[in-house]
């Protein structure tokens, strides 16, 4: 994608598009950290200012109610002192950035004169220091691909971000006509591939991000994205194009659904012991890392009084170890 | 000396993210080098020193990650420590005329004096000005073993999405390190411990031989480990993986009732840059006016409320050989306990945060260097030993996948992806996608497109770095992580931008070599990320 492609997109997005999602827009705050920077804020202020709006952070909802977890001794509790205290947070001058499409010619000379000043010098001494160019960047808001990414945040939350490119959305408006995204809602499919189920969420035309719950943690997902006709009673018609659409998608046999894009795969971690998965007696494996010859042990049982003792912070627990095949530990 | 029933080694991370800020001095992120060098580096290595001087017989596995190696190996941030230096040996020289009237605090205010000249001593006479050379040297000794880290410190289970990049992460943190330690590294820190199984091919490609993984990485893998952490296992893939002990790191690491919290400990938060005149401290503070830490710091934990008593170093030094003798007895009791159920000398692993030693425990180091002491001197069933010392010794291993995990709250993923900092990810997996695009477009490369290449691989990869993410979550210095991420996003779409259309500023290309100069002397190309 062009950087100049994404600027005019992003101001697309933001005026000509009645189905896209209402952004929030707000004016970037561009940092300096030091007052003396704000000085070069003023000579430089024609380098190029790639636009983009923040997303709203209220779309994104939860589905389910999250895990609560109970481990708290971890490196972040250390780290944050480290960011809180040692490094005093200065007095950010904050530079309001307009939104304006920029031409390559004003990069080019904005940086040519800049550069030219360094070449004056080869030394880090003051008037060096000056010479370097000072770009603000926003983020893109799109980078206009149809996409569906997935995340995993802990065993029990997944991410999702997604995007329908301008020109599948014209596709999509072309077969079923101009209220093609009015007549329809999105919705995630979430699928675990390693317990064959699916669940949906509805989601909304203004996110382009969700977290999604799930119920079990040491599995593969992965995510579709489709829509949904609002009205149950379709015109045979699409009902046909909706079948034609998705008839290679298994996912997708019901014709009031239309599916877009499919996900990367992702495993949500484990998050338990796993030694009751596995009965006894049974053969492990060891391999000689030098020469990788494997060789193999057979023990009797689980180690549950090893583990009962040395590890009864995680909620090792010998009974549910032995007993319990689904128990947590 | 008994004959050893167990082993325990400690693994020191030592990790800053890339700041180099050569368009203005006015970067107080700067200063996060300075005062590691000053309260932790330079303390360990002045204590690995007395050791060897000693004839004490340790073992220490250190990560020097190769954003810091390449810090500590840049010409203008070793001028700029020195100036640092200068700055506070100037401060604690006023202190020395300031404090009169108060014997003790003048003896602290001589004792910042003496150790910051001895900083500036040690830096520019004994090492040159270049501090990798130290730990170089006792690597070669054979008491250090030093391993590397993810370029960036990216944190693979969030990049992998696209698995070059992760790929790109490693193999660049095993060149650095041989750049500047003359051999391949034998282990690797994971950035943030994040362990994924799908790293092993790349981590075997570069030759990685083990990993370190937070504790739930072992004890939840699968098949369950027999011995938990006390053992190291290895994966299908041939990594072998260490995870860290939950009683050792406790005693160490824990905010109620860890070692570094003892009352006769200087407390961090009293600084003189915060406690002294306005006007008389404006010349060492922040360049816009914020009062920030000087290392000046003249007061004791004390107690859990706000009055403080003035720092005394000798019964500071007291407590740290207090803690070391109980830590070391903690081990002897452990290591007896294990192994009446073990078939295998235990290993205890202990791996911290280099900076938790000295900068924010500032006797760390000192607790340290009596601990060794002891565990050589003493009558104890232990020896310390590295990772690698204990595959050699020990090469027959359990095979089991372990658990992908962090060592970040809650030990999944959520500190560098939650609601703060979601919006990130979208342009780093872009990012990625386009830097692999260009290597697969572009693989023979050379002059000027080629610069261009490894200069956009060098924004992308210091956009990953996973600190700005964790800085973004934490809520402080938030502004400067962001503008980092949208900096390094935004000069690597520009430069793909010019590489693509064959238009690229030579000028400007030229500018971003010096500003992101991490990584100037190696080629980023299809190696990594093809």
């Amino acid at each position: 994608m062009k950087e100049k492609d994404l600027i005019i997109q992003s101001t697309k997005s933001l005026t000509a598009k009645k189905d896209e999602p209402k952004e929030l827009t707000k004016k970037s705050k561009n940092t300096a950290l030091v007052k003396s920077a704000t000085k070069k804020e003023v000579i430089n202020k024609e380098v190029e200012e790639p636009k983009a709006s923040k997303r709203s952070s209220s779309s994104k909802k939860e589905t389910k109610a999250t895990k609560t977890t109970t481990k708290t001794e971890k490196k972040s509790s250390t780290k944050s002192k480290t960011s809180s205290n040692s490094k005093a947070e200065t007095n950010s001058t904050k530079k309001t950035s307009t939104a304006t499409k920029k031409t390559r010619t004003s990069t080019k000379k904005t940086t040519s004169r800049a550069t030219t000043k360094r070449s004056a010098s080869t030394t880090n001494n003051k008037s060096d220091i000056n010479s370097y160019a000072i770009e603000y960047f926003d983020l893109p808001y799109r980078y206009n691909e149809t996409i569906v990414k997935l995340l995993v945040q802990t065993p029990k939350r997944l991410f999702v971000y997604w995007d329908i490119s301008d020109k599948d959305r014209e596709q999509f408006i072309n077969l079923f006509g101009d209220d093609f995204f009015n007549k329809t809602v999105p919705f995630l499919r979430i699928i675990n591939e390693s317990m064959n189920y699916s669940f949906d969420i509805e989601i909304n035309d203004f996110a382009n991000s969700w977290y999604i719950n799930i119920n079990d943690e040491n599995c593969k997902y992965h995510v579709e994205l489709y829509r949904k006709f609002r009205e149950s009673n379709i015109d045979n018609n699409v009902k046909n194009l909706i079948q034609d659409l998705n008839k290679h998608n298994n996912n997708f046999n019901n014709n009031n659904h239309i599916f877009i894009s499919s996900s990367n795969k992702m495993d949500a971690p484990n998050d338990k012991v796993l030694a009751s998965k596995y009965t006894y007696p049974r053969s492990i494996e060891y391999r000689n890392i030098k020469t990788n010859i494997s060789s193999f042990k057979v023990i009797e049982k689980q180690n549950a009084e090893f583990y009962s003792t040395f590890f009864k912070d995680e909620n090792i627990n010998a009974e549910t170890l032995t007993n319990l095949p689904s128990s947590r530990f | 000396m008994n004959k050893e029933k167990g082993y325990v080694s400690f693994i020191l991370h030592a990790h800053l993210p890339f700041v180099h800020h050569p368009e203005s001095e006015n970067y107080i992120e700067e200063q996060w080098l300075f005062e590691a060098i000053s309260e932790t580096y330079i303390p360990l290595l002045l204590n690995f020193k007395k050791l060897e001087e000693e004839n004490v017989d340790f073992r220490i596995t250190m990560s020097l990650t190769p954003p810091l190696l390449y810090m500590l190996d840049n010409k203008l941030l070793q001028k700029r420590y020195i100036k640092y230096l200068k700055q506070r040996i100037e401060l604690a020289e006023k202190e020395l005329k300031r404090t009169t009237y108060d014997e003790r605090l003048n003896n602290l205010a001589k004792y910042y004096f003496d150790r910051y000249s001895n900083d500036l001593h040690v830096f520019k006479d004994v090492y040159n000005c270049n501090i990798i050379t130290g730990f170089k040297y006792f690597q070669d000794k054979g008491f250090l073993e030093i391993i590397t880290c993810g370029a960036t410190h990216g944190f693979f289970p969030i990049l992998y999405v696209n698995e070059k990049t992760v790929k790109a992460q490693i193999g660049i943190g095993v060149k650095t390190y041989e750049k500047y330690f003359g051999r391949k590294p034998r282990g690797i820190w994971l950035p943030e411990c994040g362990y994924i199984p799908e790293a092993d091919k790349y981590l075997k490609e570069f030759g990685i031989e083990y990993i370190i993984t937070e504790t739930h990485g072992i004890l939840y893998a699968d098949p369950t480990p027999r011995f938990g952490t006390f053992t190291p296992i290895v994966s299908p893939n041939g990594v072998v993986a260490f995870g860290r002990d939950i009683e050792s790191s406790r005693q160490v690491w824990s905010s109620i009732n860890g070692y570094p919290g003892d009352y006769n400990y200087r407390e961090f938060y009293r600084d003189l840059g915060y406690d002294a005149d306005y006007e008389y401290i404006k010349p060492y503070i922040a360049h816009n006016g914020a009062r920030i830490n000087t290392g000046i710091k003249y007061y004791r934990i004390t107690s859990n409320d706000y009055h403080k008593d003035y720092y005394n170093v000798q019964w500071a030094k007291d407590t740290a050989e207090r803690q070391a003798g109980h830590f070391l007895d903690s081990r002897v009791a452990q290591i007896n306990d294990l192994s009446k159920f073990m078939d295998v000398p235990p290993i205890v692993v202990c791996p911290y945060d280099a900076e938790l030693y000295g900068h924010w425990w500032y006797e760390g180091p000192y607790w340290l260097y009596i601990l060794f002491k002891k565990i050589y001197y003493d009558k104890c069933n232990f020896k310390l030993i590295t990772p690698g010392e204990y595959i050699d010794k020990y090469p027959n291993i359990q095979v089991c996948t372990p658990c992908r995990s962090s060592w970040g709250a809650n030990g999944y993923n959520e500190v560098w992806l939650n609601e703060s900092n979601d919006y990130v990810h979208r342009h780093l997996h872009k990012a990625g996608d386009l830097m692999v695009e260009l290597i697969n477009k572009y693989p023979d490369a050379t002059g000027i497109q080629k610069r261009a290449l490894n200069q956009a691989a060098r924004e992308l990869l210091l956009a990953q770095s996973s600190d700005w993410l964790f800085i973004i979550t934490n809520g402080t210095m938030v502004d400067y992580a962001k503008n980092r991420i949208k900096n390094h996003i935004g000069r690597f779409m520009k430069l793909y931008n010019q590489i693509t259309t064959d238009t690229i500023d030579l000028e400007y290309l030229k500018s971003l070599e010096k500003l992101d100069c991490i990584f100037h002397d190696l080629d980023l190309g299809k190696e990594y990320f093809g």
